[in-house]
This record gives structure tokens, C-alpha cells and sequence, in this order.
């Protein structure tokens, strides 16, 4: 006798099943582990102490910093929502690796744009439960509220997240193509931008040779755009659009980079040997 | 009356690394309904034609036909219908059975999934491991749990790799019994790899032999056995593999 297979249901309905199942295995994956949870909010606070006590020291120390020593403060935030996002991206697709896991992921009817979107929200779900500890003690500890930022927040915090994954899908597509060798590889580059995008001086700190390439990087306009609001009490809502824009086109190019590394990896048939 | 499509097919199939071929250009079809295994000693290209039936490795050359549906042009068609087991895949150790079970599950579209676990859970008594960790289980459980998660959806068309290896004789013969029983109760084609003979024998209806990427013999283990004049497949093995020609 032959039994009906499953009951299809709506295709886009399964879609958002299989998203919600990635999501799934790594929020069991960091529920299930205080130690993970832990290491996911340790980072961001330790970095936001530091700065918040040099903060602290410069105000006390010097007269007239203190919109500077302010944006040291907001810089490092905002800087540990990008790298958070990135890791997040880099953390579970290795995880995946580390368990040797990508043979049954790819065998399921996952394709890779699915799992690329899976990611992407297990970022923000991530970066949040990161971050809230870091904006939490920044207010309580320095009296910095991150919301003071305005409206302008939201955009800055989605432009940083969409950073994080373009940096981060380029990412996974080296560690498709040389597989867990590229590790250490990928660590490494997670800070290349940092020196470019302006993080906790002005791009006017930058010799003049470099200016061209900062502003080709969506983070720079975000850290301006802070810097403007903490100094100057104004918002450049054309900085948030250029963010964008430019965070858009890379966040496609490097999806298309990620799908191409994993033709690769097929034709090479890396994916079921792939991990430790 | 009408014909049953193969469940798979497999036409010129062919895959090179550099300059080696380790499938080469061969054809099959596996009949619907049909347990099926595919045998050969190391390096014989089993595991290479597995992983590209799998989706997981594209294909020099040829083309693949599963469940009706071009495979290279849109796997995804296939894949809803397919599932796939191996010991050496692992599922994710630091989640429970339950967990794994729960996220594939979702992988793969299972309507009323907590129905489906219990029901799996109960076939293939997961009850005393359902919510220990995958990575904390012993051989036998976890090839049970990987079993299950290879049920989860009923496929039209089971993959398994080695489905028994390493597991002690009784509990590689409950998986056998079940798999058989399954297959009986629900139609599934299964295509399995497998070194044990013996396992080849008492399941499959449908044993095609490789050797260096090429198929070198095909038949039912009774018409091997006859062709070969041997009592036991393993002994067929060792003449293919060691390339002695039928008696």
C-alpha cells in the first residue's frame, strides 16, 4: 500500500517554515548553553566599559571634549552592533561547520538564499540579546542613553546590521571555499574596515589618500551621521540614505558571492565532508 | 495500465577531479517501490553517486532523473520528497533528539509535527532518549535518531549510507526489521550503499555493483549468487572487487 506523502502545504508558508527552523536550531543551540549566552553579551559590555571610563577620564581631565569623549562612547556601541551582527553571521554558519551539519542542512529542501535569510535574523536576534546589556550599563553606569541619539537610531542600528551581514556573507563564502583552514582567516578579517569607516575619529583624521575609500564604506556615513547628532545636534538624513543605498548594493554582491562559493563547494563536493 | 516512472534515473552519469574519474558515465534506473543497494569496494565511486543523487555534489556529466523530476535543473522539486541517512553526517550534538527532530521537521514543511515525533518516537522507541542530547547518545541511539529525523517526512525515496554500521548485530537487525516493515507499510524506494553483505542479501531486491566508477554487474542476490556460483554475496564481492569474471 502506498501511503500519501506529506501534505504539501502553501509554498511560501514551508519557506518561512524552513527560515523558522534555522532560527530554531540556534536558539536551542544558545538557550540550551549559559555559557554561550553569556559569551554573546560579555564582549559588547566589557568594550562599552572600557570606553565609557576613558569617556570618563577625558571629561574629567580636559575642558571641552566632552562631545568627543561622548562619541568615543556612542562609537564603540555602535561599532559592537556591526561586529555583532558579523559574528553572528560567521558564528553560526561555523557552528554549523563544527558539527558537521551542512550535509543534512543542504540535503533538506533548503536553498541557499533560505538559509542566507535564516542568518540574517538569527543576527538580529542575536545582536539584541548582545546588545541590550551594553546599552543597559552605558545608561545606568555613564548616563548615556543611546535613545538620546533620536529617530536616527533605528536607521543607524539597520544600516550596521546590514553591514555586518554583507561582511559577514563574504565571509562564510571563504570559509565555503577553504573550509574551517579559513578560520582564523575570517577572525582576522571581521576588523579590516574598522581603521576606514570612522569609528572613533572623523574620516578628516584620515590622510586625504583614503578619504575615497571610506566614504565607499556604508559605516562611515553611520559613524558621521553619530558624530553630527552628539556634536552638532544635527541629523544628516542624506547619510542615512547613502548608507543604505551603498549597504544595499553590497549586501547583494556579496549574496551573489555566497551562492557562487557554494556552486563551488558543490562542484567540488566539499559539502559533506565539511567541519573538523 | 500504467507504467511507474523510476524513482531514480541515471543517465551518463559522470564525475572527474582533474583527471580522475571516479563515476564514469554510467546509467541505472531504480524501480519504484524497489529496496536497492549499491556495493563496491573502496574508492569504487558509491559514495560519490550517492552525494550527487543527494544534491550535494554536481556532476561532470549526464543527467539525473528523481521521483519524475530533472534533478540538476531544479532539485528543490525533488527534495520535499526525499530524506537521507548516514552515520557519518552527524545531526547537532548540543540539541536533544526532541529539538533535531523539531527543526528538521520544519526543514521540511512536516504538517502537524508534534503528532509526527510521537508517532516517530514510538516506531522507533525514542521514548528513554527523546530529550538527551544528540551528542550524548550511543551508536545505536543515535542511529535511530537519525533514522527518525530520515522519516520525518515520509519520503517518497529513502538515501541511506551504511544504515547499520557500527551498531552490535541485534540492534542493527531491529533496524533492518523496521526499515523493511516500513517500507512494506508505505511503498518508499530505498537506495542504500552498504558494506555488509549479509544486510544486502536479507533487504534488497536490486544490487548493482561498481568498480573503478563503472558498473560492473547488476541483479537480484539470487541471480548474483547463481551468476557467480557462490553461496553468499560476499564472496561475489570479493570476485568483482578483485575483477574475476561470473562463473
Amino acid at each position: 500500500m502506498i501511503l500519501p506523502v506529506t501534505a504539501p502545504l502553501p509554498n511560501l508558508l514551508i519557506g518561512w517554515r524552513r527560515i523558522l527552523g534555522l532560527l530554531q536550531r540556534h536558539v536551542y543551540l544558545l538557550l540550551g548553553s549559559w555559557p554561550r549566552l553569556i559569551e554573546v553579551m560579555y564582549w559588547p559590555t566589557m568594550n562599552m566599559l572600557v570606553w565609557g571610563f576613558i569617556n570618563f577620564y577625558l571629561a574629567k581631565q580636559l575642558s571641552g571634549v566632552g562631545a568627543v569623549a561622548a562619541s568615543l562612547l556612542a562609537g564603540a556601541l555602535l561599532w559592537e552592533i556591526l561586529l555583532r551582527s558579523q559574528f553572528s553571521i560567521l558564528v553560526s554558519f561555523m557552528e554549523e561547520m563544527w558539527s558537521r551539519n551542512l550535509g543534512h542542512i543542504f540535503v533538506a529542501p533548503i536553498r541557499p538564499l533560505n538559509y542566507a535569510c535564516g542568518l540574517m535574523l538569527l543576527s538580529l536576534f542575536r545582536t539584541a540579546i548582545a546588545m541590550f546589556p551594553a546599552f543597559l550599563f552605558a545608561w545606568l553606569l555613564f548616563g548615556y542613553l543611546v535613545l538620546d541619539l533620536g529617530p536616527a537610531f533605528i536607521g543607524f542600528y539597520l544600516n550596521l546590521a546590514l553591514t555586518g551581514w554583507w561582511c559577514g556573507f563574504l565571509l562564510v563564502a571563504l570559509l565555503f571555499r577553504f573550509g574551517l583552514a579559513a578560520e582564523w582567516l575570517a577572525w582576522m578579517l571581521s576588523f579590516i574596515i574598522s581603521p576606514f569607516v570612522a569609528v572613533y575619529y572623523p574620516v578628516s583624521a584620515l590622510p586625504e589618500w583614503l578619504h575615497p575609500l571610506a566614504w565607499s564604506l556604508p559605516p562611515t556615513y553611520i559613524f558621521e551621521g553619530m558624530r553630527a547628532i552628539v556634536g552638532q545636534h544635527m541629523v544628516h538624513w542624506d547619510y542615512l540614505v547613502k548608507a543604505t543605498l551603498l549597504n544595499a548594493g553590497f549586501l547583494a554582491v556579496s549574496l551573489w558571492v555566497y551562492c557562487v562559493a557554494f556552486d563551488a563547494t558543490r562542484r567540488r563536493g566539499g559539502l559533506l565532508q565539511m567541519g573538523e | 495500465m500504467l507504467s511507474v516512472p523510476p524513482a531514480i534515473s541515471v543517465r551518463q552519469l559522470t564525475k572527474i577531479y582533474d583527471t580522475v574519474a571516479a563515476v564514469d558515465g554510467i546509467d541505472f534506473d531504480i524501480t519504484t517501490g524497489s529496496v536497492a543497494a549499491l556495493l563496491g569496494g573502496n574508492g569504487a565511486g558509491k559514495t560519490t553517486t550517492m552525494t550527487m543523487l543527494l544534491g550535494l555534489l554536481l556532476p561532470t556529466a549526464g543527467q539525473i532523473t528523481i521521483l519524475g523530476h530533472d534533478f540538476l535543473q531544479d532539485r528543490f522539486a525533488a527534495l520535499p520528497f526525499m530524506n537521507f541517512s548516514s552515520p557519518y553526517v552527524d545531526l547537532p550534538n548540543r540539541l536533544t533528539v526532541r529539538q533535531n527532530l523539531t527543526v528538521y521537521g520544519n526543514f521540511y514543511g512536516v504538517p502537524d509535527l508534534k503528532a509526527r515525533i510521537r508517532e516517530l518516537t514510538d516506531e522507533l522507541q525514542l521514548q528513554d532518549f527523546l530529550d538527551r542530547k544528540h551528542g550524548a547518545l550511543s551508536a545505536g541511539q543515535k542511529t535511530r535518531a537519525t533514522l527518525a529525523k530520515s522519516l520525518l517526512n515520509r519520503p517518497k525515496l529513502l538515501l541511506l549510507d551504511e544504515p547499520t554500521a557500527s551498531l552490535d548485530p541485534d540492534t542493527a537487525d531491529w533496524v533492518r526489521s523496521l526499515l523493511l516493515k516500513y517500507q512494506r507499510e508505505t511503498g518508499t524506494t530505498i537506495f542504500m550503499a552498504s558494506h555488509n553483505m549479509a544486510e544486502v542479501e536479507r533487504m534488497c531486491d536490486d544490487v548493482i555493483m561498481m568498480r573503478q566508477g563503472k558498473i560492473v554487474d547488476r541483479g537480484t542476490p539470487a541471480a548474483l549468487l547463481q551468476s557467480y556460483g557462490h553461496t553468499n554475496l560476499e564472496e561475489v564481492f570479493l570476485d568483482i572487487a578483485r575483477d574475476r569474471t561470473s562463473a
